[in-house]
């Protein structure tokens, strides 16, 4: 019996499954689930395996896998099946264990630790729940069962297709510690090439360095991978009930076309910030660190932040924060055009708090913008969001015709 | 060879929220389930999965499927 049995569950090429589940025909041909190139929403999200044979890649654009393999069958996602089907097999987990922490909608950790003695060995377990995912909802999962969430994790990445990886404390040093560095959790391309300037390849060597050398060349992350890699990860699996707080309220949009003019993007972001600062208020929270991130059509992207005095929740005063970063950070002349552009604000508090009035700043303005903001929030929540509109916005109908308040869609959350 | 058929189907619901399927429609003719042969959560071989119900109709058993808690679909025999 395990002291810790966490599973790690993961619905191999999620949505390309659920859509083969859904029409058997699709598995005979190459297949993927991918945006609307027309509105440059084209990148490939999932694919099946006919697909993977022709090098096709998650997250590259329709038009070089297209280039790949010309009959390629893209299919629009359907968020709403993605959404009912993952919920269907998370239900599933919870019949044998009231702590299943979601990791993004197909992937989660299962804490079956106190439940061996009712179910059977954790082994038992983790093959009777892909078991039954599979017959009753026609999807297959890979596994990693482990004493720790990190492994486990590991462990469900290397075998997929109803593989089931056992990482236990005799064997992770001769399963984990032979891998890869990149597959270890939270190294990507960036920590990869600092690994390798160390000349840490494998997650045994990252294992087994000197951690002070680490820290000091890495930071508070070199220590934390260090520890993952030793299996000294001791995170617990939240239960059902946990309702994580939220900590950053934040809007992206790729536009219809490339901008790079100062009223296109002050308009954009608009757009995106009364959708970030009503999502605030309906929370009732307000935040004191604006961020900004865009992406140059040649794919590069730079997100800058700051840390303005007072926590804030009105569009108004985000917008002015956003648009000094842009100001300081993309030169609209020069710079290449922008592909996308985000706004995010976080230091959240939900604390009604006494308010050090500035000598500087017209209050009642300022209130008044806030009480015109929630009067356009009532508005729209009873008409549309597109009754009422700046007129700022209007301009360039085209370019600011959408809507990300109700067009948001949750991705996973850090680990941390 | 099987086909996938969304039908009209009428429906026994009981106040427990039990859900009973009592006739199919096809093509506006009714078919009467004579009894309910097996229930189970199930993926079906023409695509999707749900809540599968063996049915008697008639002589023959059949297929019926309560999809996304929305829709019945059968596997049939007839495109």
């Amino acid at each position: 019996m395990w002291d810790k049995a966490i599973i790690h569950s993961d619905i191999n090429h999620c949505y390309a499954q659920i859509e083969e589940m859904r029409h058997p025909e699709h598995k005979l041909v190459p297949m993927a689930v991918g945006g609307h190139e027309e509105s440059r929403h084209g990148i490939i999200l999932a694919k099946n395996d006919l697909a993977k044979t022709y090098g096709i890649k998650t997250g590259e654009s329709l038009r070089e896998a297209y280039e790949k393999c010309p009959d390629l069958l893209v299919i629009h996602p359907n968020y709403q099946d993605y959404h009912y089907y993952t919920k269907k097999v998370k239900d599933i987990y919870r019949e044998y264990t009231d702590q299943v922490e979601s990791f993004g909608l197909d992937e989660a950790w299962v804490d079956i630790t106190h439940f061996q003695k009712l179910f059977g060995s954790a082994e038992h377990i983790a093959l009777e729940i892909q078991k039954r995912v599979h017959k009753e909802l026609g999807l297959t999962v890979s596994m990693g069962l482990s004493f720790n969430k990190v492994f486990a994790k590991i462990g469900s990445d290397m075998d997929k297709h109803l593989g089931l990886a056992i990482i236990s404390e005799e064997n992770y040093k001769y399963t984990i510690w032979n891998l890869p560095i990149e597959d270890m959790f939270y190294v990507g391309r960036a920590t990869k090439t600092k690994m390798y300037a160390l000349g840490i390849d494998t997650i045994g060597k990252l294992a087994c360095y000197d951690v002070n050398i680490l820290k000091a060349y890495l930071g508070k992350m070199g220590e934390i991978l260090w520890e993952f890699a030793n299996g000294l990860d001791d995170s617990y699996v939240t239960d059902i009930q946990y309702h994580r707080d939220v900590k950053s309220i934040g809007n992206s949009i790729t536009t219809c076309r490339d901008v790079n003019a100062r009223d296109e993007v002050k308009n954009v972001l608009w757009v995106l910030v009364e959708s970030v600062a009503s999502r605030m208020r309906d929370i009732h929270m307000h935040g004191n660190i604006i961020s900004i991130h865009y992406r140059t059509n040649e794919f590069n992207g730079l997100t800058r932040q700051r840390k303005i005095k007072r926590h804030i929740n009105t569009a108004s005063e985000i917008v002015e924060t956003a648009m000094k970063l842009f100001d300081q950070n993309y030169n609209y002349t020069e710079d290449i055009p922008l592909r996308s552009i985000g706004v995010s604000v976080a230091g959240l508090t939900d604390k009604v708090q006494m308010v050090q009035l500035d000598l500087f700043s017209n209050e009642i303005e300022l209130q008044k913008e806030l009480v015109l903001e929630q009067t356009v929030d009532q508005l729209r929540n009873k008409y549309g969001h597109d009754k009422i509109k700046r007129c700022s916005v209007m301009v360039d109908g085209e370019l600011t015709d959408f809507n990300p308040k109700q067009d948001h869609t949750i991705h996973p959350v850090g680990y941390f | 060879m099987l086909y996938k058929r969304y039908v009209d189907v009428v429906t026994y619901i009981t106040k427990k929220g039990e859900i009973t399927p009592v006739c199919l429609i096809w093509d506006d003719k009714q078919f009467p389930i004579d009894k309910v042969i097996q229930i189970r959560k199930a993926t079906s071989v023409v695509g999707g999965c749900g809540i599968l119900y063996k049915c008697k109709i008639g002589k023959h058993v059949r297929n019926l499927f309560w999809e996304d808690d929305k829709r019945w679909f059968l596997e049939s025999y007839q495109p």
